[in-house]
């Protein structure tokens, strides 16, 4: 197995998250005044997550476009390439996630939530976000730019239409959540774990057949 | 007229030489016209005025006549002039050629008789 | 001695055959030519030789063994493909450097020390995007990576184009270095044929999607005349020949024939017989039939 190639974009991306949130942390913390560096500390496992959710699901349309051909054409088998994916994707998740559990360790610094919220409900958002971004990428690769965009609104359709429907459902007190707040970063990260399984299936297929055209 | 050109000599002697072949072997008849400068370009991917050069040698030698407005014709006598040409350049050239080369192998003028009549 | 062979490879993309039940066998420590006119399926053929592309049908085997999806095997063999990069396509912002670590990561043999000397040679920046890079540099990446691969059978896509004059015959000399030291094989395919000819021990012409000829290259030049003359002259002195893309102008009649062992022209017919070199030879056999 050769996998240099995305671990070297794994750390990469690990490296542009951190880059980012550190950044972010530290314009937040100037512009706070009188705050100190443990409120700054107390906000990073949020940033952490959001940019590293977001950027990974940014970074999968580009693996998508143009890394996995790159890795191809360079001599990489396909078996390879499918485990890279895997490779690239759960690196900069399991880092991040491992980074935001120890900042909530700290002491004297007060985070929002403890370690046993963070890490699954990050991990399962991590999980969701990087099996998106691939998903988009094999839109891509199947019905090009247009069909990318086109999901891309559809979702957002769905989105939108899904969260004010359960708004308005739960207003309306037909039913209350039929699980307990404990629960919930736990079902986050079960249907982060469910969606990245179903993107899995899928690019195994997608990866077996992929043809070099560049 | 479906010969190829070669690096070997100038491009307008070879369109001039390739025409008298032509007009030799009857491919060409007399008074009957030949390409003109630009179809001859065109054929052999040359320049129209390289093309131009190598017809005008054989007008020169009139052994081609232009017909204003319609375009180069083979002169009659054409066939008997260029053969009579070659032949002499055969005699002058190729032939004492022929014979430099006999002289410094030592072939004497007996042998090379001898084996001209085989 | 390896041997790499196509068996029956076939490739449709949609209703389109770009290659059909095509075969063909490459032996190692020979420099093969692969010549054809655009859309005859070169590329196409190098990619499934090489587990870039799936065949729709056939195999490529190396010594016997199915190269699909075979580590061991495709770390013999590397294909440099032609990069063709529009400012939207991804590898626009990847520098040369990163592209020649990429490269490095998969082929086993690479030699670090010989890519860096070919940078120098034709003086590329690693810090270069090769959006930035002209057609003449991309090629020269191309040729950076495949002679660094130290692939036993290394397959070049027209490592020539857009080079000049001065670098063309660099890299010709840079190959015949590496093919002297180490015997590697090279299929390389080109359009600039005559500069390429004395190169190659062994020609491929493909065309349409099949291997039309492979033979040596210096046996089928010698193989080729010329004939030209009076059209009965010309007919009668290739009677019974193999002969291609004849022309004939008025009386006037052109043919390019191909002459087997033992065989020639039928004597005693005024013709003139020109030889053919193999960019003439291609034309006549891949080239539309009889022009005016």
């Amino acid at each position: 197995m050769r996998l240099r190639f995305w671990f070297r974009n794994g750390l990469q991306t690990v490296a542009a998250i951190l880059g980012a949130s550190v950044l972010y942390g530290l314009l937040m913390g100037i512009q706070l005044d009188g705050s100190e560096l443990a409120d700054v500390l107390g906000l990073m496992p949020i940033y952490l997550t959001l940019f590293g959710a977001i950027m990974l699901l940014a970074m999968m349309l580009a693996i998508y476009k143009f890394s996995l051909g790159l890795s191809i054409s360079l001599g990489s088998t396909r078996r390879e390439a499918f485990v890279g994916l895997q490779v690239f994707r759960l690196l900069p998740t399991l880092v991040t996630v491992g980074l935001t559990a120890l900042l909530t360790l700290i002491p004297g610094v007060e985070s929002f939530w403890g370690p046993a919220v963070v890490v699954p409900a990050a991990l399962g958002l991590f999980l969701a976000t990087g099996a998106f971004g691939s998903l988009l990428g094999m839109v891509y690769l199947r019905f090009g730019k247009l069909g990318t965009v086109l999901s891309v609104i559809l979702f957002i359709l769905i989105g939108i239409n899904g969260g004010a429907l359960t708004v308005m459902a739960i207003q309306a007190n037909r039913f209350s959540l039929p699980i307990s707040a404990a629960w919930i970063p736990w079902t986050i990260l079960a249907a982060g774990a469910l969606i990245y399984g179903l993107m899995m299936l899928l690019e195994s297929n997608v990866v077996r057949k992929y043809q070099v055209r560049m | 007229m479906n010969q190829r050109l070669t690096d070997a000599k100038s491009i307008y002697l070879q369109i001039s030489q390739m025409i008298e072949t032509d007009i030799l072997r009857g491919i060409l008849l007399e008074e009957e016209r030949v390409p003109s400068t630009n179809e001859l370009a065109k054929l052999y991917t040359i320049n129209p005025a390289t093309a131009a050069k190598g017809v005008n040698l054989l007008v020169d030698e009139g052994i081609l006549y232009k017909k204003r407005g319609i375009g180069m014709f083979v002169a009659t006598g054409a066939t008997e002039a260029i053969r009579r040409r070659r032949k002499q350049e055969f005699y002058e050239v190729r032939l004492q050629e022929l014979l430099h080369e006999a002289q410094s192998l030592g072939i004497t003028k007996d042998e090379l008789i001898a084996q001209i009549n085989k | 001695m390896s041997k790499l062979v196509c068996e029956n490879l076939t490739k449709a993309y949609g209703t389109k055959t770009v290659l059909e039940n095509l075969q063909l066998t490459l032996e190692s420590g020979k420099i093969y030519g692969l010549i054809g006119r655009n859309g005859a399926g070169k590329t196409t053929m190098l990619s499934i030789m090489s587990n870039q592309n799936p065949a729709t049908s056939g195999r490529v085997t190396l010594d016997g063994e199915n190269i699909w999806e075979n580590r061991k095997a495709l770390d013999r063999i590397c294909f440099s493909r032609e990069l063709n990069i529009s400012a939207e396509s991804g590898l626009a912002g990847y520098t040369v450097k990163n592209y020649l670590k990429t490269a490095a990561s998969y082929y086993v043999h690479w030699d670090r020390a010989m890519a860096d000397r070919l940078l120098e040679i034709f003086e590329l920046k690693q810090k270069a995007k090769l959006g930035k890079l002209s057609k003449g540099m991309l090629s020269m990446v191309t040729i950076i990576v495949a002679l660094a691969s130290k692939a036993e059978f290394t397959f070049l896509d027209e490592p020539v184009a857009g080079l000049d004059v001065v670098a063309r015959e660099q890299f010709y000399q840079l190959l015949l270095d590496e093919y002297a030291e180490t015997g590697r094989t090279f299929v390389i395919s080109t359009h600039i044929i005559e500069e390429a000819a004395n190169v190659m021990e062994e020609v491929i012409i493909l065309d349409k999607g099949k291997i039309l000829l492979e033979r040596n290259t210096q046996a089928l030049v010698d193989s080729a005349r010329y004939v030209t003359g009076l059209q009965e002259q010309v007919d009668g002195a290739t009677g019974g020949l193999e002969c291609h893309h004849a022309e004939v102008m008025g009386r006037s009649k052109g043919v390019t024939v191909l002459l087997r062992e033992d065989e020639d022209l039928n004597p005693g017919f005024d013709v003139t017989v020109q030889p053919v070199n193999l960019q003439k030879i291609f034309v006549a056999l891949c080239g539309e039939e009889v022009r005016t």
